[in-house]
């Protein structure tokens, strides 16, 4: 059996959890491109490139001990204090032929007018989505991969 | 009575002459004031730096790296009229204290969003140091040349800008450095109007 049928095999029974109901949150990339430089007052050039995560990652809240002078996205509980969520998300399949997800397109393109987010969109998050950015990645296994993603930073939302 | 911001215009000033290339082609737009070849010379060209996005202070480990290199934060510090104006004339002088702080990213990991200007090479990007002292130079000159700053197109005017001290870099987590100059600016109030 090669590594490519172990991860397909791992692939159905993450969507099997999925198609029941086990992941309610809904993990989608976002691919801002800018005209010029990022800084204050620029917007992205246009309307991000999005793809949702299929099936569904597991999505779980780690820590919310971080915080920021920026402030991140304004959840409902933190009553005025700036603080950053962080959340775990996997196990996602990697890449095989027939379906996964690549490290590549995971982290997607990120310099001066290039930025990646991860959307979770579900209950836990205030107006139904909020932005995340990658702080950790773990390819070390061989049929998952596991991020860790912090809140972003409200101000750059596009 | 109307208040009259007292950071408001001499932070736009800042912005003109750091950002937005003030001084670079010898007219100033609107009022007519036109530049000398001394002062263009030592303008800084539109997009050497840029603002930090929200501007924080450049020491929020939130930033992204992509929004961090010659970025740049405005923090005033203090303020003193030292005392010794007569509060019926119809002038006063004012002196704030501002801190210019750039951000530069060094290590080869984050050349991606390195953002490179006047021919610097990889070489130099790698010395945040000596890059963050250069860049201090570079905006000490801009800014306390009196042509770029003089005119009284603002209110509060900037009278006088010097630099205060030197110019230092420190470097923070993540390959990150912050070039600090703090500047004294002296303002004239118009004492007839109210400023907050």
């Amino acid at each position: 059996m090669t590594l490519d049928r172990f991860r397909a095999a791992a692939d159905r029974g993450r969507r099997a959890a999925a198609a029941v109901g086990m992941r309610p949150t809904t993990v989608t990339l976002r691919q801002y491109t800018y005209a010029s430089d990022i800084a204050d007052g620029v917007s992205p050039s246009g309307p991000p490139a999005e793809t949702v995560l299929s099936p569904s990652p597991k999505v779980r809240l780690l820590s919310d001990d971080k915080s920021s002078m920026y402030g991140a996205n304004l959840t409902a509980s933190i009553q005025g204090r700036a603080l950053l969520n962080t959340y775990e998300v996997g196990p996602i399949t990697p890449a095989f032929t027939g379906g996964g997800t690549s490290v590549a397109t995971l982290l997607g393109t990120n310099d001066k007018r290039h930025r990646m987010r991860i959307v979770l969109t579900g209950d836990d998050f205030v107006g139904g989505s909020e932005e995340f950015v990658i702080v950790k990645l773990d390819t070390t296994r061989p049929i998952r991969i596991m991020l860790i993603v912090q809140q972003a930073p409200q101000s750059s939302n596009g | 009575m109307s208040v009259v911001s007292l950071i408001d215009g001499p932070e736009s000033r800042i912005v003109q002459i750091i950002e937005q290339g003030r001084g670079i082609t010898g007219s100033v737009g609107s009022n007519g004031n036109t530049f000398t070849t001394h002062a263009q010379a030592i303008a800084i060209a539109v997009d050497t730096f840029r603002r930090i996005e929200g501007k924080v202070p450049l020491d929020d480990p939130g930033i992204d790296g992509q929004a961090f290199d010659r970025a740049y934060h405005i923090e005033w510090i203090d303020g003193d009229d030292e005392g010794d104006e007569n509060e019926y004339d119809n002038t006063g002088l004012e002196t704030l204290r501002v801190e210019i702080q750039v951000g530069l990213l060094f290590g080869k990991a984050l050349a991606n969003n390195l953002k490179s200007a006047n021919g610097e090479t990889s070489a130099v990007l790698q010395r945040p140091k000596a890059r963050g002292i250069a860049v201090g130079k570079q905006i000490t000159r801009a800014l306390t040349f009196g042509e770029l700053y003089q005119q009284k197109d603002i209110d509060p005017a900037i009278i006088l800008a010097e630099r205060e001290g030197r110019t230092t870099v420190r470097t923070i987590d993540g390959g990150r450095a912050i070039a600090s100059t703090v500047f004294r600016l002296t303002l004239e109030l118009d004492l007839s109007k109210q400023y907050g």
